[in-house]
């Protein structure tokens, strides 16, 4: 497998409600798309982001976020990631946050050609298993999202097109 | 009369949530307060009931970054319940996870969350900017603990291949060889580690501590041993409530531990080299020396020094481990079969420092009781009696510096607060 093609990563924590909001995404990706598109789900430790994305062509980043706005709502993030480094820590549950991963790797040189942030705004980040049900009422809209990213980028030229870009 | 207030409403580059309140009455420190208020987690009382199959996995959960500590402590208290030793190998196994861990957090530690505040930076991402090669460093020696983590646990946050007798599936002997370039790498970089370290400029501070931490009588401790003290306690493990006791403060949602009749007490870094200095391994010792590493060090600041000569440890013991390794048949010791209540208690040495679980089980195997004292909370009191000698002998600096000092006096003992509550914000009041 190229390892420069596009690839989405959903980043989360299941045991924390609508902080698997990214994990359920990438579920909902592989069961489309298959082995066309790369797809991992990621509740490692932050800073392994940079070995995942550093020289890859395209990354659609999946996560929850809370800016106090309506949960369920889909933000779209591309170059300009500084909404992110507002978010404050105590929110992640996976040390630092992907807006900082994204700093550090600017620093660093490890970062993706191009980096697209979808962020769910969540509900519920207390523990516990299932996500809020305007968080889950997201899912269909975010993975047709998710899909015309990747259907968007010439990188991925020539292939099937994915279907149902947008099932909401 | 003047008071003086100083407040730390989230304390940065610390695991978990906490907080700091100072409060200096006409030149006097009167209050100094580690708030931790994460919500307690109620492990303890989760795993009531459960049969003692799951503590391990279960304990695993209070920590992302040292979840090999819970699941040893947990392990080897288990195992005494049932009077059963796992030696050989298998012990081989558990050593080598550890020091994946240790690698893994160490190296977030220094590089992440400590050294920014020697190099006078607020954060990694401002100093990987000036200094790229030594984040890089750090990162690279993180990667190889978590790999280490990750093909003995079967991934590197809560690892899932733990059990009580051993493993559930041990790795084959190729694949710690696949490991073996990177761990003979990060040995390298950690003495690299060592050297970048000590040239940081180190404030000229002594405390007095008691330090605590196991003893083998072999080793440089992770697993096994004695918990002795610089005041000459030897204790087995399961004398552990006879020395030490936990106390409810209102200001945090941990338990404050404290040696009975003698106050606070520190684990962790300073206190296992203090105690086991003469049982590093020789490219360790060798660095140490070479840097000039006090036997004893007293100095809170250079806690990031011992983290460091500790990691350069942590390799070359994972080295040793690797190449005598042979896979073992089967990956576990059978426990034996339950016919009473019993209690075991043992304590293991998570990087932060000592972690100590009891439990008690019924005649069927299922828990009835688990106590478990993580190192942050046994350093609270201490870390609070650091910060209060710091704000003392530093009254006359300006109330945003003084407060700067004290969240660095807080991050010299890497807390844990996800693991402590079962933690920071600053609040400074001058009177």
């Amino acid at each position: 497998m190229d390892l420069c093609r596009p690839l989405v990563i959903g980043v989360g924590n299941r045991h924390r409600h609508d902080d698997a909001i990214g994990l359920e995404a990438v579920d909902r990706v592989r069961e489309r798309l298959g082995d066309r598109v790369r797809a991992l789900p990621y509740d490692g430790e932050s800073t392994g982001l940079l070995d995942l994305w550093a020289g890859v062509s395209l990354v659609v980043l999946v996560d929850a976020l809370r800016s106090h706005g309506a949960p369920g709502r889909i933000h779209r993030f591309e170059g300009d990631l500084a909404p992110l480094l507002a978010e404050p820590a105590t929110t992640s549950t996976h040390g630092l946050s992907v807006g900082e991963v994204w700093r550090l790797g600017r620093s660093l040189g490890q970062v993706p050609d191009r980096l697209v942030v979808l962020g769910v705004e969540g509900e519920d980040f207390s523990p516990g298993i299932g996500l809020s049900p305007p968080v889950a009422r997201s899912l269909g809209p975010l993975t047709g999202a998710i899909v015309a990213e990747l259907a968007a980028d010439p990188s991925l030229a020539g292939e099937p097109a994915p279907r149902g870009a947008a099932d909401a | 009369m003047t008071e003086r207030t100083i407040a730390v409403d989230y304390l940065a580059r610390v695991e978990g949530e906490g907080a700091l309140h100072v409060r200096i009455h006409d030149r006097t420190v009167e209050e100094v307060e580690l708030r931790i208020f994460e919500p307690p987690r109620f492990f303890e009382a989760f795993l009531r009931g459960r049969n003692y199959t799951e503590a391990p996995d279960i304990t695993a959960r209070i920590c992302g970054i040292c979840p090999v500590a819970y699941q040893m402590s947990s392990c080897h208290a288990l195992e005494r319940a049932l009077g059963m030793h796992v030696g050989g190998t298998l012990r081989d196994l558990r050593r080598l996870l550890y020091c994946g861990e240790w690698i893994e957090s160490h190296a977030l530690h220094i590089y992440l969350l400590h050294a920014p505040d020697f190099l006078g930076y607020p954060d990694a991402i401002r100093l990987a900017k000036d200094h790229p090669d030594a984040v890089k460093r750090g990162l690279a020696l993180k990667k190889t603990g978590n790999a280490i983590m990750r093909v003995l646990g079967g991934r590197e946050i809560h690892p899932i291949n733990v059990r009580v007798g051993g493993f559930y599936r041990c790795p084959a002997r190729e694949e710690l060889e696949a490991l073996r370039v990177d761990v003979e790498a990060a040995l390298v970089l950690a003495e690299e580690t060592v050297r970048f370290v000590a040239g940081f400029p180190f404030p000229a501070v002594e405390e007095d501590y008691e330090f605590v931490a196991l003893r083998h009588s072999e080793e440089y401790p992770l697993n096994e041993g004695r918990i002795e003290s610089s005041a000459g306690l030897s204790i087995d493990p399961a004398e552990f409530d006879g020395a030490f006791e936990e106390v409810h403060v209102p200001h945090s949602n941990a338990l404050h531990s404290v040696r009975k009749g003698a106050g606070s007490y520190l684990v962790g870094p300073m206190a296992r080299y203090a105690l086991n200095h003469d049982r590093l391994t020789p490219r360790a010792a060798r660095v140490a020396r070479e840097v000039g590493l006090e036997p004893v060090v007293r100095n809170p600041f250079r806690s990031v020094l011992v983290r460091a000569v500790e990691t350069v440890f942590a390799c070359e013991e994972a080295l040793r481990l690797m190449d005598r390794y042979r896979m073992p048949e089967p990956a576990w010791v059978e426990p034996p079969p339950f016919d009473h209540p019993t209690h075991g208690a043992a304590a293991t040495e998570a990087p932060r420092g000592l972690l100590y679980h009891a439990y008690d089980l019924d005649a069927h195997g299922a828990i009835r009781s688990a106590r478990i004292v993580a190192p942050t909370s046994q350093n609270q009191k201490r870390i609070e009696d650091d910060v209060r000698h710091l704000v003392e002998r530093s009254l006359d600096l300006e109330t945003p510096a003084l407060t700067s000092a004290c969240e660095r006096a807080i991050r010299n003992h890497d807390p844990c607060i996800s693991c402590a509550t079962h933690f920071l914000d600053l609040d400074l009041v001058r009177e």
